[in-house]
Protein backbone atom coordinates (compact mmCIF):
# COMPACT_ATOMS: atom_id res chain seq x y z
CA UNK A 1 0.00 0.00 0.00
CA UNK A 2 1.24 3.84 -0.64
CA UNK A 3 1.19 6.62 1.55
CA UNK A 4 1.25 9.30 -1.40
CA UNK A 5 -1.35 11.43 -1.09
CA UNK A 6 -2.64 11.93 -4.78
CA UNK A 7 -4.50 15.72 -6.00
CA UNK A 8 -7.58 15.69 -5.86
CA UNK A 9 -8.77 16.09 -9.26
CA UNK A 10 -6.86 12.67 -9.94
CA UNK A 11 -8.25 10.95 -7.18
CA UNK A 12 -11.78 11.84 -8.51
CA UNK A 13 -11.07 11.57 -11.96
CA UNK A 14 -10.48 8.27 -10.80
CA UNK A 15 -13.60 7.74 -9.40
CA UNK A 16 -15.78 8.86 -12.37
CA UNK A 17 -13.35 6.27 -14.66
CA UNK A 18 -14.22 2.81 -12.16
CA UNK A 19 -17.97 4.02 -11.44
CA UNK A 20 -18.74 5.24 -14.85
CA UNK A 21 -20.03 1.49 -15.88
CA UNK A 22 -22.52 1.60 -12.65
CA UNK A 23 -23.73 4.95 -13.61
CA UNK A 24 -24.72 3.63 -17.52
CA UNK A 25 -26.23 0.91 -16.10
CA UNK A 26 -28.29 2.56 -12.96
CA UNK A 27 -29.73 5.23 -15.58
CA UNK A 28 -32.54 3.20 -16.76
CA UNK A 29 -32.97 1.57 -13.40
CA UNK A 30 -33.63 5.11 -11.73
CA UNK A 31 -36.16 5.67 -14.70
CA UNK A 32 -37.60 2.54 -13.81
CA UNK A 33 -37.52 3.42 -10.32
CA UNK A 34 -39.50 7.05 -11.34
CA UNK A 35 -41.96 5.75 -13.36
CA UNK A 36 -43.16 2.84 -11.31
CA UNK A 37 -43.54 5.12 -8.46
CA UNK A 38 -45.31 7.79 -10.76
CA UNK A 39 -47.87 4.98 -11.46
CA UNK A 40 -48.21 4.44 -7.46
CA UNK A 41 -49.05 7.60 -7.34
CA UNK A 42 -46.51 9.72 -5.71
CA UNK A 43 -45.61 12.97 -6.79
CA UNK A 44 -42.33 13.67 -8.69
CA UNK A 45 -41.13 15.61 -5.54
CA UNK A 46 -42.04 12.93 -3.09
CA UNK A 47 -40.05 10.71 -5.76
CA UNK A 48 -37.14 12.98 -5.63
CA UNK A 49 -36.99 13.44 -1.86
CA UNK A 50 -37.10 9.03 -1.62
CA UNK A 51 -34.12 8.84 -4.08
CA UNK A 52 -32.61 11.15 -2.58
CA UNK A 53 -32.84 10.82 1.17
CA UNK A 54 -32.88 7.09 1.25
CA UNK A 55 -30.39 6.26 -2.05
CA UNK A 56 -31.09 2.61 -1.36
CA UNK A 57 -32.20 0.71 -4.59
CA UNK A 58 -33.52 -2.25 -3.82
CA UNK A 59 -35.28 -0.88 -0.49
CA UNK A 60 -37.01 1.50 -2.75
CA UNK A 61 -38.31 -0.95 -5.04
CA UNK A 62 -39.70 -3.20 -2.08
CA UNK A 63 -41.40 0.02 -1.01
CA UNK A 64 -42.56 1.04 -4.33
CA UNK A 65 -44.47 -2.47 -4.05
CA UNK A 66 -45.81 -2.02 -0.47
CA UNK A 67 -47.28 1.57 -1.71
CA UNK A 68 -50.43 2.70 -0.23
CA UNK A 69 -52.40 5.75 0.79
CA UNK A 70 -51.75 6.32 3.16
CA UNK A 71 -47.97 4.47 3.44
CA UNK A 72 -47.95 1.50 5.56
CA UNK A 73 -45.14 2.93 8.20
CA UNK A 74 -44.45 0.05 9.73
CA UNK A 75 -43.97 -2.87 6.95
CA UNK A 76 -41.61 -0.10 4.98
CA UNK A 77 -39.79 0.41 8.20
CA UNK A 78 -39.26 -3.15 8.74
CA UNK A 79 -38.69 -4.05 4.97
CA UNK A 80 -35.88 -1.15 4.75
CA UNK A 81 -34.26 -2.16 7.71
CA UNK A 82 -34.16 -6.04 6.30
CA UNK A 83 -33.28 -5.46 2.51
CA UNK A 84 -30.33 -2.88 3.86
CA UNK A 85 -29.00 -4.60 6.91
CA UNK A 86 -26.29 -5.61 4.40
CA UNK A 87 -24.53 -2.17 4.72
CA UNK A 88 -23.73 -3.33 8.38
CA UNK A 89 -21.77 -6.09 7.18
CA UNK A 90 -19.97 -3.91 4.24
CA UNK A 91 -19.30 -0.91 6.80
CA UNK A 92 -17.37 -3.42 8.83
CA UNK A 93 -15.40 -4.52 6.31
CA UNK A 94 -14.56 -0.99 4.78
CA UNK A 95 -14.18 1.08 8.02
CA UNK A 96 -10.79 -0.07 8.82
CA UNK A 97 -9.77 0.91 4.87
CA UNK A 98 -10.45 4.46 6.12
CA UNK A 99 -9.20 4.79 9.73
CA UNK A 100 -6.85 7.40 8.52
CA UNK A 101 -9.54 10.05 6.92
CA UNK A 102 -11.08 12.26 9.26
CA UNK A 103 -14.44 11.68 11.14
CA UNK A 104 -16.86 13.73 9.27
CA UNK A 105 -15.46 12.24 6.12
CA UNK A 106 -16.18 8.45 7.34
CA UNK A 107 -19.40 9.32 8.11
CA UNK A 108 -20.38 11.67 4.64
CA UNK A 109 -18.99 8.36 2.92
CA UNK A 110 -21.18 5.98 5.03
CA UNK A 111 -24.38 8.00 4.04
CA UNK A 112 -23.65 7.41 0.29
CA UNK A 113 -22.51 4.17 0.74
CA UNK A 114 -23.88 1.88 -2.40
CA UNK A 115 -23.22 -2.14 -3.26
CA UNK A 116 -21.56 -0.56 -6.60
CA UNK A 117 -19.24 2.31 -4.67
CA UNK A 118 -18.51 0.13 -1.46
CA UNK A 119 -16.78 -2.39 -3.95
CA UNK A 120 -14.92 -0.72 -5.51
CA UNK A 121 -14.00 1.33 -2.66
CA UNK A 122 -12.88 -2.56 -1.48
CA UNK A 123 -11.05 -2.84 -4.76
CA UNK A 124 -9.25 -0.06 -4.16
CA UNK A 125 -8.21 -0.60 -0.78
CA UNK A 126 -6.85 -4.05 -1.37
CA UNK A 127 -4.06 -2.30 -3.75
CA UNK A 128 -3.30 1.09 -2.30
CA UNK A 129 -5.30 3.66 0.86
CA UNK A 130 -8.21 5.19 0.22
CA UNK A 131 -8.16 8.88 -0.21
CA UNK A 132 -11.38 11.09 0.48
CA UNK A 133 -11.59 12.19 -3.10
CA UNK A 134 -12.16 8.76 -4.47
CA UNK A 135 -14.56 7.51 -1.86
CA UNK A 136 -16.86 10.61 -1.40
CA UNK A 137 -15.79 11.78 -4.80
CA UNK A 138 -17.21 8.37 -6.29
CA UNK A 139 -20.64 8.11 -3.45
CA UNK A 140 -21.40 11.74 -4.30
CA UNK A 141 -21.33 11.24 -8.18
CA UNK A 142 -23.30 7.58 -8.11
CA UNK A 143 -25.72 9.38 -5.34
CA UNK A 144 -25.95 12.27 -8.21
CA UNK A 145 -26.83 9.92 -10.79
CA UNK A 146 -29.37 8.21 -8.95
CA UNK A 147 -31.28 11.23 -7.84
CA UNK A 148 -31.42 12.77 -11.26
CA UNK A 149 -32.86 9.17 -13.65
CA UNK A 150 -35.28 9.04 -10.59
CA UNK A 151 -36.49 12.52 -11.30
CA UNK A 152 -36.34 11.81 -15.26
CA UNK A 153 -38.00 8.18 -14.72
CA UNK A 154 -40.62 10.39 -12.54
CA UNK A 155 -40.93 12.99 -15.21
CA UNK A 156 -41.00 10.72 -18.20
CA UNK A 157 -41.66 7.35 -16.91
CA UNK A 158 -44.76 6.37 -18.20
CA UNK A 159 -43.62 7.11 -22.09
CA UNK A 160 -40.25 5.65 -21.31
CA UNK A 161 -41.22 1.47 -19.79
CA UNK A 162 -39.70 -0.99 -18.91
CA UNK A 163 -35.31 -1.25 -19.05
CA UNK A 164 -35.74 -4.82 -19.04
CA UNK A 165 -36.66 -5.54 -22.19
CA UNK A 166 -33.40 -4.16 -23.30
CA UNK A 167 -31.35 -5.83 -20.88
CA UNK A 168 -30.16 -3.45 -18.60
CA UNK A 169 -31.13 -4.78 -15.79
CA UNK A 170 -28.31 -7.29 -16.39
CA UNK A 171 -25.17 -4.47 -16.69
CA UNK A 172 -25.40 -4.50 -12.50
CA UNK A 173 -24.94 -8.44 -12.83
CA UNK A 174 -22.04 -7.79 -14.91
CA UNK A 175 -20.29 -5.53 -13.23
CA UNK A 176 -20.94 -7.71 -10.09
CA UNK A 177 -19.52 -10.69 -11.03
CA UNK A 178 -16.24 -8.75 -12.32
CA UNK A 179 -15.84 -7.61 -8.95
CA UNK A 180 -16.42 -10.65 -7.19
CA UNK A 181 -13.33 -12.21 -9.57
CA UNK A 182 -11.59 -9.22 -8.31
CA UNK A 183 -12.06 -9.70 -4.86
CA UNK A 184 -11.74 -13.22 -4.55
CA UNK A 185 -7.85 -14.30 -4.55
CA UNK A 186 -7.00 -18.23 -3.65
CA UNK A 187 -8.89 -21.46 -3.77
CA UNK A 188 -11.07 -20.71 -0.30
CA UNK A 189 -12.55 -17.73 -2.68
CA UNK A 190 -14.45 -20.37 -4.49
CA UNK A 191 -16.27 -22.35 -1.57
CA UNK A 192 -16.85 -18.84 -0.53
CA UNK A 193 -18.57 -18.03 -3.63
CA UNK A 194 -20.33 -21.29 -4.16
CA UNK A 195 -21.38 -21.34 -0.11
CA UNK A 196 -22.95 -17.80 -0.55
CA UNK A 197 -24.44 -18.26 -3.92
CA UNK A 198 -25.87 -21.52 -3.12
CA UNK A 199 -27.63 -20.96 0.09
CA UNK A 200 -28.90 -17.52 -1.15
CA UNK A 201 -30.36 -19.23 -4.22
CA UNK A 202 -31.71 -21.62 -1.42
CA UNK A 203 -33.05 -19.13 1.54
CA UNK A 204 -34.69 -17.24 -1.95
CA UNK A 205 -36.35 -20.30 -3.35
CA UNK A 206 -38.02 -21.46 0.00
CA UNK A 207 -38.46 -18.30 2.20
CA UNK A 208 -38.03 -15.47 0.00
CA UNK A 209 -36.36 -11.72 -0.67
CA UNK A 210 -34.93 -10.11 1.26
CA UNK A 211 -33.55 -12.89 3.59
CA UNK A 212 -31.46 -14.32 1.25
CA UNK A 213 -29.04 -11.74 0.93
CA UNK A 214 -28.10 -11.82 4.33
CA UNK A 215 -28.30 -15.61 5.00
CA UNK A 216 -25.70 -16.27 1.59
CA UNK A 217 -23.65 -13.55 3.12
CA UNK A 218 -23.34 -15.73 6.37
CA UNK A 219 -23.00 -18.36 4.88
CA UNK A 220 -19.98 -17.44 3.09
CA UNK A 221 -18.41 -16.05 6.08
CA UNK A 222 -19.15 -18.81 8.07
CA UNK A 223 -17.23 -21.15 5.27
CA UNK A 224 -14.04 -18.73 5.41
CA UNK A 225 -13.77 -19.44 8.98
CA UNK A 226 -14.38 -22.82 8.75
CA UNK A 227 -12.01 -23.26 5.52
CA UNK A 228 -9.21 -20.78 7.70
CA UNK A 229 -9.67 -23.31 10.55
CA UNK A 230 -8.62 -26.12 8.09
CA UNK A 231 -6.32 -24.82 6.59
CA UNK A 232 -3.97 -24.05 10.09
CA UNK A 233 -5.23 -27.87 11.34
CA UNK A 234 -3.08 -29.44 7.96
CA UNK B 1 -45.17 19.56 -7.30
CA UNK B 2 -47.46 18.12 -4.40
CA UNK B 3 -45.43 16.57 -0.78
CA UNK B 4 -48.04 15.00 1.05
CA UNK B 5 -47.18 15.21 5.10
CA UNK B 6 -47.42 11.47 5.77
CA UNK B 7 -45.82 10.18 2.27
CA UNK B 8 -42.33 12.59 3.90
CA UNK B 9 -42.90 10.62 7.40
CA UNK B 10 -41.88 7.60 5.58
CA UNK B 11 -39.93 8.34 3.75
CA UNK B 12 -37.88 10.32 6.23
CA UNK B 13 -38.45 6.63 8.69
CA UNK B 14 -36.72 4.80 5.47
CA UNK B 15 -33.95 7.29 5.04
CA UNK B 16 -33.38 7.04 8.87
CA UNK B 17 -33.52 3.08 8.54
CA UNK B 18 -31.18 3.30 5.94
CA UNK B 19 -28.69 5.68 7.52
CA UNK B 20 -28.62 3.76 10.64
CA UNK B 21 -27.50 0.74 8.83
CA UNK B 22 -24.67 2.67 6.53
CA UNK B 23 -23.10 4.25 9.98
CA UNK B 24 -23.47 1.18 11.81
CA UNK B 25 -19.94 -0.05 10.93
CA UNK B 26 -18.82 2.78 12.34
CA UNK B 27 -19.70 1.99 15.19
CA UNK B 28 -18.63 -1.48 15.34
CA UNK B 29 -15.50 -1.13 13.95
CA UNK B 30 -13.39 -0.34 16.68
CA UNK B 31 -14.38 -2.40 19.30
CA UNK B 32 -12.81 -6.01 17.99
CA UNK B 33 -9.87 -6.34 16.02
CA UNK B 34 -10.33 -9.81 14.61
CA UNK B 35 -7.44 -12.43 13.95
CA UNK B 36 -6.85 -15.92 12.77
CA UNK B 37 -10.12 -17.53 11.92
CA UNK B 38 -12.59 -14.14 12.47
CA UNK B 39 -10.40 -12.38 10.69
CA UNK B 40 -10.52 -14.80 7.87
CA UNK B 41 -14.58 -14.44 8.31
CA UNK B 42 -14.22 -10.80 7.90
CA UNK B 43 -11.87 -10.84 4.72
CA UNK B 44 -14.71 -12.99 3.11
CA UNK B 45 -17.33 -10.13 3.71
CA UNK B 46 -16.59 -8.46 0.51
CA UNK B 47 -17.43 -12.03 -2.08
CA UNK B 48 -19.80 -13.06 0.33
CA UNK B 49 -22.23 -9.70 -0.34
CA UNK B 50 -21.13 -9.25 -3.85
CA UNK B 51 -22.62 -12.71 -4.68
CA UNK B 52 -26.24 -12.20 -3.73
CA UNK B 53 -25.74 -8.61 -5.27
CA UNK B 54 -28.53 -8.30 -8.00
CA UNK B 55 -29.94 -5.46 -9.75
CA UNK B 56 -31.62 -3.00 -8.42
CA UNK B 57 -30.01 -2.74 -4.60
CA UNK B 58 -28.31 0.10 -3.95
Amino acid sequence: MTSVNPPLSSELRSALIDIAPALVAGAPIGVLFGALADAKGMTPLETVLMSALVFAGGAQFAAIELWQTPPPMLALLVSTALINARHILMGTSLMPKLAHLRPLQRLLGCTVMADENWALAERRAAGRALTAGYFLGMGAIFWANWVLWSTVGALLGPVVGDPKRFGADFAFVSIFISLIVQLSKGRRAVGIVIASASIAALVHAVVGSPWHVLSGAFAGIGVAALLHHDENAT
Amino acid sequence: MNLDHITLLAILLMALATLLTRTAGLLLVGRFRPTGRGKAAFDAIPPAILTQSSPPRF
